[in-house]
């Protein structure tokens, strides 16, 4: 199996607390990892790092053999790289369908057309519906972001995240605020792209349920530093996970 | 379907209107209405910014003037308004690039004071360098040049009808060429980085190139608007670079709807007629305009576009569906 | 030639200080309330024409003339926040900016609806005349006084932020709004105070630059410009960085105006620009 992102020895710190603590991870694809630990583990700081939106202050990460330590954001997600945020981040304004657009748009390198128009370009145009349909959005294709229901637009941030055709996606608890429909059918299409091969999924989760139902992989982060990576299994016997565990979530 | 009809015939109703008002109007609605077209092309380039791409440029005055200064200097040496126009918004084009790099890699706000200050170091330029802008006396005999491609074909344009033609179709193209633009991709991009910029480059768009686009073309767009000045007046004074210049652009697009494509054009307008009454009673118009702004801001954010759309319009359809 | 350098240093160190007192207020309500105020330099403005009118017109002393003109503008600035600016802190930035920008030419025709178009300058109060002989060369009194004074202000600016507890109240909710209010902070009276306290020392800047400086309107917009440049070479919200950076600009603004006449305020942009592709959030800048 090709390894898709490896870091080497990232360290960041925040005034003198540790956020990220000499993490060495290496990511492979079709493995869907999710990573798990207490609050103010690091967790949203490492995907912010290694999505661009951070800067280490030292360590490298490479995507697909390539020192990507130095590129920007989007440089990045061009490569392959996705991600859905914590606090959903969509473009309150744009209907639904144009918000989608934008990352297809992107994708096919037609950002730069200044005459053409957006609404009668039919690649866009399928791709789009083809996004909708898949996170369950295409009766609300005309509805301003804005205004959708905070379910919907957890739907929609993660819509956007796979829009940009990405080889690995991190999403950042993807199912916050879900109602039970919605976490059905999100994790459905989770599991389904995972097993297509077609995208590597890396998810942060507090919700265990889902964890132990779809990760093949565990890692557990504590204080910045990784203390435990494995299969599932690994993971609830270990008994240092546990201890960290203790009074907070059950395993 | 019924909303677009709708808009194609007022179109086609106020184009014949524009095209037909030499024969009735007298000089001055004539020039009543190129100032109301160039400053329409001057704040719908000032809104590609703002209502588009969410960035307030207090500076546009500085690419007018620009535009302004380069198409009187051309036209001082070279009499055609086509060289002249062209120089101009070239001119304006050049200097939005180069300011535009520096002012795009900041926050909102910084954008916003650095804007301002451009615009203002270009007035202070204008105002100071007299062996290029002529100083506070500016620049003068500044031809109404004819216009047309030497050899092929040659227009007079020293009556005010035919000037008056020239802008109109000037103006028209680029309202129609913008019109078109803000249904691209481009400017959904644009709009995109407007409503968040992380999710925009995390969609994979190079967020600074596309705001220094938008920057350039609205820098043009200002320059287009100047450069119909000169030939009009047949002079090019600092004033036109100055921070109240700038205000303009702001003021009508606020007063015409920020988030809607004619609100520009209908506060240009409605601005026009407003100056032209308040200036009879008053010399202070500044403080109008500012109250005016002041009053938008925090009762009637949404402008005349948007209290057409959302008051007049249902009354009328209201009307029409219940009277017969 | 070198007295005339150092002689135009020390007319760029109190123009210097009128920037800091200028720029300092403009920071401050920023970085505790958010907004940037474009109409900062028209309490500037207020504050020379208040002055002038006790001093230059109604013969009052100068102390207690630039005195009561701060009282005036900071109740000028205590309604601009209680009236227009509290409705504004919730909508987008864009309209805030604009509403801001609104106020300058509101003051602007007001001042020349009150006191006429025309410039004025009063007379240099007695015991600030004259000069000073310093090296062999005579130097105004009255800048050395600018200097002093706002050397003494930025002193006692820290002493306030640092010392007392509204210093340290404003210093808190600067760094967390919610949390400040959370545990009792009247937020909206802590806004008002700042706002009232940055009008004064923008009036403070306009009071005492009148017997050497223009009284016209549209001073206070000159200025603000600067005060721009100056917050964005320092840094958004920086007081520190206000004052370093209205040093730089006020001596290079001197100098300029010595060497490089038309391109004085060019000289400014290029330095700022420099500093913003080397450090863009601003010298001292998060």
């Amino acid at each position: 199996m090709a390894e898709l992102l490896r870091t080497e020895g990232i360290r960041k710190f925040f005034g003198v607390v540790s956020a990220a603590n000499n993490v060495s991870l290496s990511f492979q694809e079709g493995v869907l990892t999710s990573i798990i630990g207490p609050n103010g583990a690091g967790k949203t700081t490492f995907i912010n790092i290694l999505t661009g939106h951070v800067k280490p202050d030292s360590g490298k990460i490479f995507f697909k053999g390539q020192d990507i330590t130095d590129l920007p954001v989007h440089s990045r997600v061009q490569k392959g790289i996705s991600r859905s945020f914590q606090i959903g981040d969509i473009f309150p304004k744009l209907t639904v369908k144009e918000n989608l657009a934008i990352p297809v748009i992107a994708k096919k390198g037609k950002g730069m057309n200044f005459l053409s128009q957006v609404e009668k370009d039919r690649e866009v145009g399928e791709r789009v519906q083809d996004l909708m349909r898949t996170v369950g959005l295409e009766d609300k294709a005309n509805m301003e972001a804005g205004f959708l229901s905070h379910g919907d637009q957890r739907l929609l941030e993660i819509a956007l995240a796979m829009a940009s055709e990405p080889s690995l996606l991190f999403l950042d608890e993807p199912t916050a605020g879900m109602n039970p429909v919605e976490r059905v059918r999100i994790l459905e299409q989770i599991r389904k792209l995972s097993q297509d091969r077609s995208m590597t999924f890396v998810i942060v989760e507090h919700d265990m349920d889902i964890v132990f139902a779809l990760s093949d992989r565990i890692v557990v982060l504590h204080r910045g530093a990784v203390v435990a990576d494995g299969r599932p299994q690994e993971i609830r016997e270990n008994d240092q996970v546990k201890e960290i565990y203790l009074g907070e979530e059950v395993l | 379907m019924e909303r677009k009809a709708h808009g194609y015939l007022f179109t086609w109703i106020l184009i014949a209107f524009l095209l037909a008002l030499p024969f009735f109007g007298g000089q001055y609605v004539l020039y009543m209405v190129i100032q109301i077209l160039i400053l329409s092309v001057f704040a719908l380039g000032f809104n590609l910014l703002l209502g588009y791409t969410g960035l307030l440029s207090f500076g546009q005055a500085g690419f007018f003037a620009v535009g302004a200064y380069a198409s009187a200097k051309v036209l001082l040496v070279f009499p055609s308004l086509i060289l002249g126009v062209g120089a101009g918004v070239l001119a304006g084009a050049l200097a939005a690039a180069i300011l535009g790099v520096l002012c795009v890699r900041h926050t909102r706000i910084y954008f916003s004071m650095l804007t301002l200050s451009f615009g203002m170091m270009i007035y202070s330029l204008a105002w100071k360098w007299r062996e290029v802008t002529g100083g506070d006396d500016g620049l003068v005999g500044i031809p109404r040049a004819p216009m047309g491609i030497p050899g092929i074909f040659q227009l007079d344009m020293s009556p005010m009808s035919h000037y008056y033609y020239f802008v109109v179709v000037v103006c028209l193209g680029a309202i129609f060429l913008l019109r078109r633009m803000v249904q691209s991709p481009f400017v959904l991009i644009l709009k995109g980085i407007r409503d968040s910029e992380t999710r925009a480059s995390f969609a994979g768009i190079p967020v600074r190139r596309y705001k220094l686009l938008a920057f350039i073309v609205a820098g043009a767009y200002a320059a287009l608007a100047g450069s119909l000045l000169p030939p009009l007046e047949n002079t090019v004074t600092p004033p036109i670079a100055h921070w109240t210049h700038s205000a303009e652009p702001v003021m009508v697009t606020l007063l015409g709807g920020i988030y809607s494509f004619y609100g520009p054009i209908v506060g240009s307008f409605f601005f026009y007629i407003l100056k032209d009454v308040i200036v009879r009673f008053t010399q202070y118009w500044l403080i109008c305009f500012g109250a005016i702004i002041v009053f938008l801001v925090l009762a009637f954010r949404g402008g005349l576009v948007v209290f057409y759309e959302e008051r007049i319009l249902p009354w009328l359809r209201g009307r029409i569906t219940k009277g017969g | 030639m070198l007295d005339n350098l150092v002689f135009q240093g020390l007319i760029g160190l109190s123009l210097a200080m009128y920037l800091w007192l200028l720029s300092a207020g403009l920071t401050l309500v920023f970085g505790v309330a958010g907004i940037l105020n474009f109409a900062h330099g028209s309490l500037f403005m207020l504050g020379a024409y208040f002055a002038f009118t006790l001093y230059g017109k109604w013969g009052w002393a100068f102390g207690p003339s630039v005195l009561v003109s701060l009282i005036g503008v900071g109740v000028v600035g205590a309604v601009m926040e209680r009236v227009f600016f509290r409705r504004i802190y919730d909508l987008d930035l864009p309209y805030q900016l604009i509403l801001t920008f609104g106020f300058i030419l509101i003051f602007d025709d007001l001042v020349k609806m009150i006191w006429g178009g025309v410039a004025m300058i009063p007379p240099m109060p007695q015991w600030l005349d004259g000069q000073l002989v310093i090296l062999g060369r005579p130097f105004p009194v009255y800048n050395i006084f600018i200097v002093g004074l706002g050397g003494a202000v930025a002193l006692l600016l820290w002493i306030v932020l640092e010392r007392t507890w509204w210093g340290r109240t404003i210093r808190a909710s600067a760094y967390d709004r919610e949390m400040a209010s959370a545990i009792g902070v009247d937020i909206p009276r802590l806004f008002t105070s700042v706002f009232v306290f940055a009008a004064m020392l923008a009036a403070l800047g306009g009071a005492l630059g009148t017997p050497v400086r223009v009284v016209a309107p549209g001073i206070g917009t000159a200025m603000i410009i600067q005060a721009f440049v100056i917050t964005v070479i320092g840094g958004l919200g920086n007081l520190k960085g206000a004052f370093v950076g209205a040093l730089i600009v006020g001596v290079l603004t001197a100098y300029g105006i010595l060497l490089f006449p038309v391109f004085e305020l060019f000289i400014i942009f290029v330095v700022m620009a420099l500093v913003l592709m080397v450090k863009p959030e601003g010298l001292f800048g998060r």
